[in-house]
């Protein structure tokens, strides 16, 4: 798995590549809480480039959630399309994130 | 019992049969099996009623559309060296068959009709076998084995249910394909002016580019009625074009003058023939039309169906029952084999108007013009440049809906062969006629047709690629290894192009795989290898996961999200959750210390 991170004035977007699996969720999920405690309490997460998560993704995100909103901080997701948006409908999870069809707009949700 | 006297009781059957609003919903009636979902793309669906006005427009859209395949029969007349009133009448006999054909094809209820609007044309598959038939026996040949043709037709259609693994979807795409490139080819022809008799210049592409723009302009920018009327507006102002420039000579309408407005049809065309020699020829153009058929209502099924996954054999049969009764009739009244109009197909997308009411209105329009001779006459004097543009227009939507059709599955190297020889050998027969010169007279009819030819080519290699194909495949899966992913998610790609699967349920197979394996090894430690099954026919694909080791859980409700990211417990039942909701059925069982993990996909 691959993560691009862009760091503007308050918001980091993190782009992740590749599958969201049992063996890559822990970097994933450990780098994402790190940013947090780090200071960077609005992330935005573009998942436009993921083909494949699995539960073990989920929990990771879950996690990731938790974390940032524990630091009076916001997570949003985006590029929730395809396959991905498939398994977050199967999964329940859609009304557990907040998702944002594009970078762009999840930088303005997390700003307001 | 029946104390009704009979004049009340005639009187009730008359207002019965007279009554305009049961015969509405008899037209917007459909086989209580057919569940469609209308595409909201759609202006006026299949079940809808238009308002009478747009009801008729558009009918005489499609007529509009059909007479241009009007030069096929035409062709044969001319060649029959007939009278000029024996050729108008013969013509006009050519409009009944073509009323009935296309009111049969929509019928709702019963055996017979696709229940579609899927009016008839004449078709360039019947031409050379026809031509064949003039030769060797006259007029009465060409009807006699026209009607043969409908009797194979006829005796096909209830075997295709049988016969479907020998027709797969991508073979239905493909002769569709075949027709838009033939219809395509065709309009070039015309637009261009290669082979016509007209004086070909300037005026003469001024109008094939005045029809085409005004026909297109209304199609893509147009709103409303302008759009739904694109064609027949285009070809309107065609023709105006074709007056003002002289393309269309006045001398021509001196030849309508001379013919009566309203005239009955008489049946004295000499009778029938039959003769062994042609047996073959319009056997295989039977068997082409067939085919045709086939991809023609698959498409108008697409259109009709935003849910729409695989062919419905149904329609389909009753569909080709419909052709083949059509072609039996058009033979009995004199004419030459009729196909679904895969045009007007074209025109439907084109406009989003389906209702099979205009079906019906097609068939009314067709019945009246075989009385109207000036009427009838007027059809053939279309001007070449007119039916190239509109010919062209429709190929693009028949094309499409074509390729569509053949890319809706996963194609592997066999597939790909089939569909690429069969539209090569297309091809080359509609580029390269002079290469069917030198071969023996029974095969000349195959050779001499793109969409025959094409035909064939895949019927034949996909019967000879069903040699040896699996459709059971086993995959051994060593748990430590990892390669797993990458080992399952190319099992699954080729697995699913071999077999032409759903590239969307072999999605769903892919993640229910991965997930089940991940799930295992991580939760169940498995010892020794995991064992994937799969097995597939058109309508299921099964997936069986066996390994030695503790069955998961694969619970109905989803763990709460505390559970999820705080105990094991939570996070298993998860995996299990989201596997129960990928696959449409799913079981697991315990046998001596082995589980067996059981998908079920609907195909």
């Amino acid at each position: 798995m691959k993560l691009v991170e862009e760091v503007t004035e308050d918001v980091t977007i993190v782009e992740a590549y590749g599958r969201l699996d049992s063996t890559t969720a822990t970097e994933f999920g450990d780098r994402l809480i790190s940013l947090v405690q780090g200071g960077r309490r609005s992330l935005v997460v573009d998942l436009k480039n993921i083909a494949y998560i699995s539960s073990a993704g989920f929990r990771a995100l879950l996690i990731a959630n938790r974390a940032t909103a524990e630091k009076q901080g916001k997570l949003a997701l985006c590029g929730v399309i395809g396959e991905v948006k498939r398994l977050f409908d199967i999964g329940n999870f859609t009304d557990e994130f907040l998702i944002c069809p594009t970078q762009a707009e999840g930088i303005g949700r997390l700003r307001q | 019992m029946n104390d009704v006297p009979e004049p009340v009781r005639l009187a009730r059957i008359l207002a019965r049969v007279t009554d305009a609003g049961s015969w509405l919903r008899f037209l917007r009636s459909t086989r209580p099996f057919a569940k469609r979902k209308k595409p909201a793309e759609l202006i006026h669906g299949l079940e809808d009623i238009p308002p009478p006005l747009v009801t008729a427009l558009q009918g005489f859209q499609h007529v509009s559309l059909v007479r241009i395949q009007l030069i096929y029969p035409a062709l044969v007349i001319q060649l029959a060296e007939l009278p000029t009133a024996s050729s108008v009448n013969l013509l006009s006999l050519t409009m009944i068959a073509l009323g009935v054909a296309a009111i049969l094809q929509s019928w709702p209820r019963g055996p017979v009709g696709s229940g579609f609007l899927c009016p008839a044309c004449h078709t360039g598959i019947f031409l050379e076998p026809s031509i064949a038939a003039l030769k060797l026996g006259g007029l009465p040949l060409v009807f006699g084995m026209t009607i043969l043709a409908g009797i194979v037709q006829s005796a096909l259609s209830p075997m295709l249910r049988r016969i479907r693994p020998l027709l797969p979807p991508e073979v239905g795409g493909l002769v569709v394909f075949l027709v838009g490139t033939s219809i395509a080819a065709i309009g070039c022809r015309y637009v261009i002016g290669v082979g016509v008799h007209e004086p070909v210049g300037r005026d003469y592409w001024l109008v094939a580019a005045v029809t085409l723009a005004t026909t297109v302009g209304l199609n893509v920018w147009g709103k409303g009625q302008a759009r739904l009327f694109c064609a027949m507006v285009g070809m309107t102002v065609g023709y105006g074009a074709a007056v003002v420039t002289g393309v269309l000579p006045k001398e021509a309408f001196h030849l309508l003058a001379e013919l009566p407005f309203f005239a009955v049809p008489h049946f004295d065309h000499g009778g029938w023939a039959f003769s062994p020699a042609m047996v073959v020829p319009f056997t295989v153009a039977a068997l082409a039309i067939t085919l045709k058929g086939i991809g023609d209502i698959t498409a108008l099924q697409r259109i009709n169906d935003a849910g729409w996954v695989r062919a419905d054999m149904g329609s389909i049969s009753r569909g080709t029952l419909a052709n083949g009764l059509g072609n039996m009739f058009a033979g009995l009244v004199g004419t030459i084999g009729l196909a679904p109009s895969t045009a007007s197909i074209g025109l439907q997308a084109a406009t989003a108007m389906s209702s099979r009411v205009i079906g019906f209105a097609v068939g009314g329009i067709l019945l009246t013009l075989a009385f109207l001779p000036s009427v009838t006459g007027s059809l053939i004097l279309m001007p070449r440049p007119v039916m190239g543009a509109s010919l062209l227009f429709a190929a693009c939507f028949v094309l499409i809906s074509g390729l569509q059709t053949i890319t809706s599955r996963m194609l592997d190297a066999r597939r790909t062969i089939v569909i690429g020889l069969a539209i090569a050998s297309g091809i080359a027969a509609e580029i390269i006629p002079s290469f069917a010169s030198d071969i023996p007279a029974a095969v000349e009819p195959i050779v001499n047709s793109s969409i025959v030819l094409g035909t064939v080519t895949a019927l034949l290699l996909n019967g000879l690629f069903r040699i040896g194909q699996r459709q059971r495949v086993t995959l051994a899966l060593d748990p430590t290894s990892a390669d797993v992913v990458a080992e399952i998610d190319e099992f699954f790609d080729d697995a699913g192009r071999r077999w032409g699967a759903r590239p969307d349920v072999m999605v769903r197979v892919a993640f229910g795989v991965n997930q089940a394996v991940e799930t295992i090894r991580e939760h169940c430690d498995p010892r020794g290898p995991i064992a994937v099954e799969a097995r597939f026919d058109e309508f299921n694909l099964d997936v069986r996961i066996t390994y030695y080791g503790p069955s998961l859980e694969l619970p109905e409700q989803r763990p709460s999200g505390q559970d999820i990211m705080e105990t094991d417990s939570g996070y298993r039942r998860l995996a299990g959750f989201m596997l129960r909701q990928n696959a449409d059925r799913v079981r697991t069982s315990v046998k001596d210390g082995t589980s067996v993990l059981e998908f079920h996909f609907e195909h």
